[in-house]
């Protein structure tokens, strides 16, 4: 993996530890590695080798116990968290696992949640968020809660909020782990549309390994160690 | 409907899944409510209460009274009320005593208070309280009390009977050696037969259980005094709250007279109804407390349940501050709310304060408000804005502050593991 202005993320002895009822538990054990821009990369691995933990330290959601993380040059360590917030906000987008819908809210008010700000134009944003449930095949599903929703759908309005303010890291935890095959397979197509269309990066953990084929660059943990294929 | 993320969730979080109004948003709200409620209505009658004793007492007392140092009475009373117009100052000379009333068989302690009707107007506000305002006192004739009037059954026009103690205490005399002696008399006791000319009412009950007006010459009589002579005088003074001044210069121009303003006459029943109020305010701020930790449970019980979300909307960029500004925001809503719906409360409850209080009585089976034990005849109330507004704010304030703790507590929530949360 080059380093040159094309790198993105860049790992510099990444390590994580936690504390468990009085023990220390080493997650990450000195992570050294590129994640080049624009790029579909995949995290694979066993259970509890880490992928989340990484995912969450790569969107600023987690510190480091030591080591750095630097996006684009920049030391997430080094930014506070209102930084870390806005950066979050501007440069990254969310895909969970088991979605994370509000149950409170509809899908449209789901899909525009991060981008009502003070000092934005709100109305435009309800409707960029109407176009890209659109574009996901939801448009009758709009007032629609969660629970009216089936676990494809759902997905498909959880990357609608990750997008709506038009994120150049996409960030997905098991984004299919969930679903059956047909709607993984829809969401499969959307993450695979978002990367060709409009250069973004994209790193997704994944149990799949078939899926993990079909990425740019699957980066495999075990152990607290990297394997980069 | 187009709000910012955090005014539009906060509203959200205050609504329930299911039904239309959460039952946990109902029971925060009515903590402020009830105690914004009692609040009002006990600070209005403490100041209600306050108001109308003053009141009362200053329309039976003059603001200063003027007592005799050497003697016991005043032999020339009039010539210190002219002395005392020279300073502006309209005074009247007053006898006040004890006696005994006979009413039938019946025989009741009570004081006599003489006055002159011409000039005691200009001074305390007696005759307003007549039932016949321009009636003369003439020799004979009694003023009572409208209570005592109805625990004794006298009417207007009825006779009864003045002991006097000096008249008892005649023939009486103290030897040296600390003996008493009887004087041999061939007068015969008689006590004082009087009817009843009028009747006042000034809404205290010490007053009006108590104090029998006649005229000065028939007081006189009775209490064993010389024509023209009188126990005291009363004062009026311009600005009866600001009167130390006055009072010092008083002293010196008058030095045989000592001068008794009406807060040093009833500093007794002004501590206690100081007391009373600091007892409550004390209390009172218990009931506010308890409404606040009614909110702070509220919200944090949200807080807990929402962990995952608020993990979520950190992962979606929401900053810490406008976290901690839902919560703020909806124990701000809470408290509005409640405050509303608690001033609404304790101003309806203070309209029909006298028909209440007649329920309760009637289903405690006794009256929950005697007039002897409260002075006043009937439930005061007086809600200034000033009270009004502490309470609201103090209210808001503490809804706020209520709101605080889980806002804090959200905002730093550590994203990750907020995430990692099983809810």
């Amino acid at each position: 993996m080059m380093e040159n202005q094309d790198t993105l993320f860049k790992l510099v002895d990444l390590k994580k530890h936690f504390r468990l009822a009085g023990s220390s538990i080493q997650v990450l054990n000195g992570l050294n590695f590129s994640i080049p821009k624009g790029l579909w990369v995949s995290l694979v691995g066993p259970s509890g080798s880490g992928k989340t933990t990484l995912l969450h330290l790569l969107g600023g959601l987690d510190k480091p116990s030591s080591g750095r993380i630097l996006l684009q040059g920049q030391d997430l360590a080094g930014l506070s968290s209102r930084r870390l917030s806005l950066l979050r906000r501007e440069k990254i987008g969310f895909i969970f696992q088991s979605y994370h819908l509000f149950p409170e809210l509809t899908a449209l008010e789901n899909a525009v949640l991060p981008a009502l700000h003070f000092g934005r134009n709100r109305e435009a944003e309800y409707q960029k968020a109407k176009e890209l449930l659109h574009r996901f095949g939801l448009a009758d599903r709009l007032e629609h809660r969660p629970r009216e929703l089936s676990g494809g759908e759902q997905q498909r309005v959880a990357i609608a909020r990750a997008l709506i303010n038009d994120p150049k890291i996409i960030l997905a935890d098991e984004p299919t782990g969930n679903l059956d095959a047909t709607a993984a397979k829809e969401i499969i197509r959307i993450l695979n549309s978002l990367r060709e269309n409009q250069q973004r990066t994209i790193v997704m953990v994944t149990h799949d390994l078939e899926l993990a084929t079909q990425t740019d660059l699957t980066i495999r943990l075990q152990d607290g160690q990297v394997q980069v294929s | 409907m187009k709000l910012p993320a955090e005014i539009f969730l906060a509203f959200r979080y205050l609504k329930p899944k299911r039904t239309f109004v959460s039952i946990i948003t109902l029971l925060s709200v009515l903590g402020p409510t009830l105690g914004v409620a009692i609040l009002l209505i006990v600070s209005s009658v403490m100041a209600g209460f306050d108001r109308d004793i003053r009141e009362g007492i200053m329309s039976m007392q003059a603001h200063l009274t003027a007592y005799p140092i050497l003697s016991e009475s005043f032999n020339k009373p009039l010539e210190i009320v002219h002395q005392l117009e020279k300073y502006g100052l309209k005074s009247t000379p007053v006898i006040e005593g004890n006696a005994l009333i006979q009413v039938r068989k019946q025989i009741l302690p009570k004081v006599i208070r003489g006055i002159i009707p011409d000039l005691e107007k200009e001074v305390t506000s007696i005759q307003r309280n007549y039932f016949h305002p321009g009636h003369i006192l003439k020799e004979g004739e009694v003023i009572i009390g409208a209570r005592l009037a109805m625990m004794t059954g006298l009417q207007e026009g009825d006779e009864f009977l003045i002991h006097s103690p000096a008249r008892l205490t005649r023939n009486i005399v103290w030897k040296e050696n600390g003996g008493v002696e009887i004087k041999p008399t061939d007068e015969l006791y008689l006590p004082e037969e009087v009817h009843v000319a009028g009747f006042y009412s000034m809404g205290v009950a010490d007053y009006d259980d108590n104090v029998l007006i006649m005229h000065l010459d028939q007081a006189a009589e009775l209490m064993g005094l010389d024509w023209g002579s009188a126990t005291s005088i009363q004062i009026a003074v311009p600005n009866p709250m600001q009167m130390n001044e006055l009072t010092q210069k008083l002293k010196r121009e008058f030095p045989l007279c000592n001068f008794i303003t009406w807060q040093e006459k009833n500093k007794l029943l002004f501590g206690t109804l100081q007391v009373e109020k600091n007892l409550m305010t004390f209390l009172m701020t218990f009931i506010v407390l308890v409404a606040s930790f009614c909110i702070a449970t509220t919200l944090i019980t949200v807080v807990v349940q929402k962990t995952r979300e608020i993990g979520v909307l950190k992962a979606v960029g929401m900053s810490g501050f406008a976290i901690a500004r839902i919560f703020l925001l909806q124990g701000g809503i809470i408290g509005v709310l409640g405050t509303g719906f608690g001033v609404a409360l304790g101003l309806g409850i203070m309209a029909c304060r006298d028909r209440i209080a007649q329920l309760l009585s009637m289903i405690m089976g006794h009256e929950i408000f005697p007039a002897e034990l409260y002075h006043l005849m009937k439930i005061p109330a007086l809600t200034t804005p000033t009270d009004l507004l502490l309470i609201v704010s103090l209210s808001l304030g503490i809804c706020i502050l209520a709101a605080l703790v889980p806002a804090i507590y959200a905002a730093a929530l550590q994203p990750a593991k907020a995430l990692q949360e099983d809810n």
